[in-house]
């Protein structure tokens, strides 16, 4: 999925503010799936991560006439507060002290045969939760370091230097595992 | 390892299968239509001044206005420190994390609302002209309806609410408008059946509209029109918007009952004729 840059985009924005259910329909196909995986690798579950995405856009509809557009990564970033608020506000709502991946997945029994999927999941919550957001955002929802440095308010060096000791960790961990 | 980490990462990428993305769209575009419309073009006018608001206020309070803020919130409708505590609320509410959140909010302020139209209801008399007074009951009715039909709160409170409003108005005996009563009844178009538990009286509830049904010995009694009761073997079902005629009494079952709405017709043709 690749995301026309400039006015495409802007376009979109500004057309849903207004309250163009059209265009915002495009704009949640274009984006539900870089969304949904964030969603999911800081959710418990599918299911769970499809009702949380819905809610996002249903949030997303809601704030967007207060948005104004000045550039896709800042648009991003709005997009990503929102979500963020949301995932927080699940687990609130199940009376959850905290959002880490830790405590929404049960222990696996030794032995159990686990799905690639879920072992990648599990290794994720070896790394601390900037880091594993780095590497869920350029690898799974496809933003570039540069975007996600807009959005995590870092340096695009910053975020490289933590995308590759991400990726050294996550490699130990699966090896350790035998993926 | 089978790959690089990087391709192992790409390849499990969680996805949407289209069935969810189609059901994930119906829940959304549903949400959009039905609970808060299709924002207008003056929403981001709105929103703008809110944002204005939001700040302003923010500021007032900074550069030492707290005491004001304080003395707003003990002041009632139609005095010059109401609006600050108005827009204080609103604030409020535009900042609460969810819905639930937003709408207890809105529900605890709309029964702040009515305790201070309590409290000006039961200050009349006190010195002030009978026509500021009059203005400041109106003022603290139309300040309730405002905050209930901005709120999310649910339709149940909003019933609840109202009917303290009217019953307060009732109480005092002045002309309130009370402007946005017709929204709130449009918002509610479901039909509401409820039964008591005998099953001899059924109450129907539609846009604001109240229809009591009542079986007495053997006999159907219609308290309000625009509904025909059928009897079909032994389920009975109930048509709506057929008859607007009201006090309609219906005896007996089945092809009985239209016989007799014949006869009153036919009666009251008669009747006309008789008079003219």
């Amino acid at each position: 999925m690749t995301i026309k840059k400039g006015t495409a985009l802007e376009k979109l924005v500004a057309q849903s503010a207004r309250g163009d259910s059209e265009s915002f329909k495009v704009l949640f196909d274009l984006l539900h799936g870089r969304i949904f995986a964030y969603v999911r690798s800081r959710t418990g579950g599918h299911d769970e991560a499809l009702d949380t995405t819905q809610q996002i856009f249903i949030e997303l509809w809601k704030a967007l006439p207060r948005f104004h557009y000045q550039s896709d990564a800042a648009f991003h970033g709005f997009l990503f507060t929102i979500a963020r608020r949301q995932i927080i506000g699940t687990y609130r709502k199940r009376d959850t002290s905290t959002f880490s991946l830790r405590d929404a997945e049960e222990p696996v029994a030794e032995g159990e045969n686990i799905e690639e999927e879920d072992e990648i999941m599990r290794a994720l919550t070896v790394l601390d939760d900037i880091t594993k957001e780095i590497i869920v955002l350029h690898h799974w929802s496809r933003y570039t370091f540069g975007e996600i440095g807009a959005m995590l308010g870092m340096m695009e060096n910053a975020v490289r230097v933590r995308h590759h000791r991400g990726l050294v960790t996550l490699k130990a961990t699966l090896t350790n595992k035998e993926i | 390892m089978k790959d690089t980490i990087k391709e192992i990462l790409e390849s499990n990428a969680p996805s949407v299968r289209l069935s969810d993305r189609a059901r994930m769209w119906s829940g959304i575009e549903a949400a959009i239509y039905s609970a808060h419309g299709t924002p207008s073009p003056f929403t981001q006018f709105l929103y703008t001044r809110k944002i204005i608001a939001a700040v302003g206020i923010l500021a007032f309070v900074l550069l030492g206005g707290g005491a004001t803020v304080v003395a707003a919130e003990a002041a009632l409708p139609g005095e010059t420190l109401f609006k600050v505590e108005q827009a204080i609320e609103h604030v409020r509410i535009r900042l609460a994390t969810n819905d639930v959140r937003r709408a207890q909010l809105a529900h605890s302020f709309a029964e702040e609302r009515l305790s201070e139209l309590r409290t000006i209801v039961g200050k009349r008399g006190e010195g002030s002209s009978k026509d500021g007074e009059d203005k400041r009951v109106q003022a603290a009715v139309t300040a309730l309806v405002r905050v209930m039909e901005e709120s999310n709160m649910s339709i149940t409170a909003r019933e609840k609410l109202y009917a303290n409003l009217f019953s307060e108005i009732d109480s005092i005996n002045i002309d309130v408008t009370v402007e946005e009563r017709k929204n709130s009844e449009k918002k509610d178009d479901r039909v509401k059946v409820r039964r008591d538990e005998t099953g001899s009286k059924i109450e129907i509830k539609n846009g604001g509209l109240r229809t009591l049904i009542e079986k007495r010995n053997g006999e159907v009694f219609i308290e309000e029109g625009r509904y025909d009761l059928e009897h079909l073997d032994e389920a009975s079902q109930i048509k709506s918007n057929i008859e607007s005629e009201k006090q309609s009494e219906v005896r007996g079952i089945g092809g009985r009952k239209d016989e007799n709405r014949d006869e009153t017709l036919r009666d009251d043709g008669e009747q006309g004729r008789k008079n003219n």
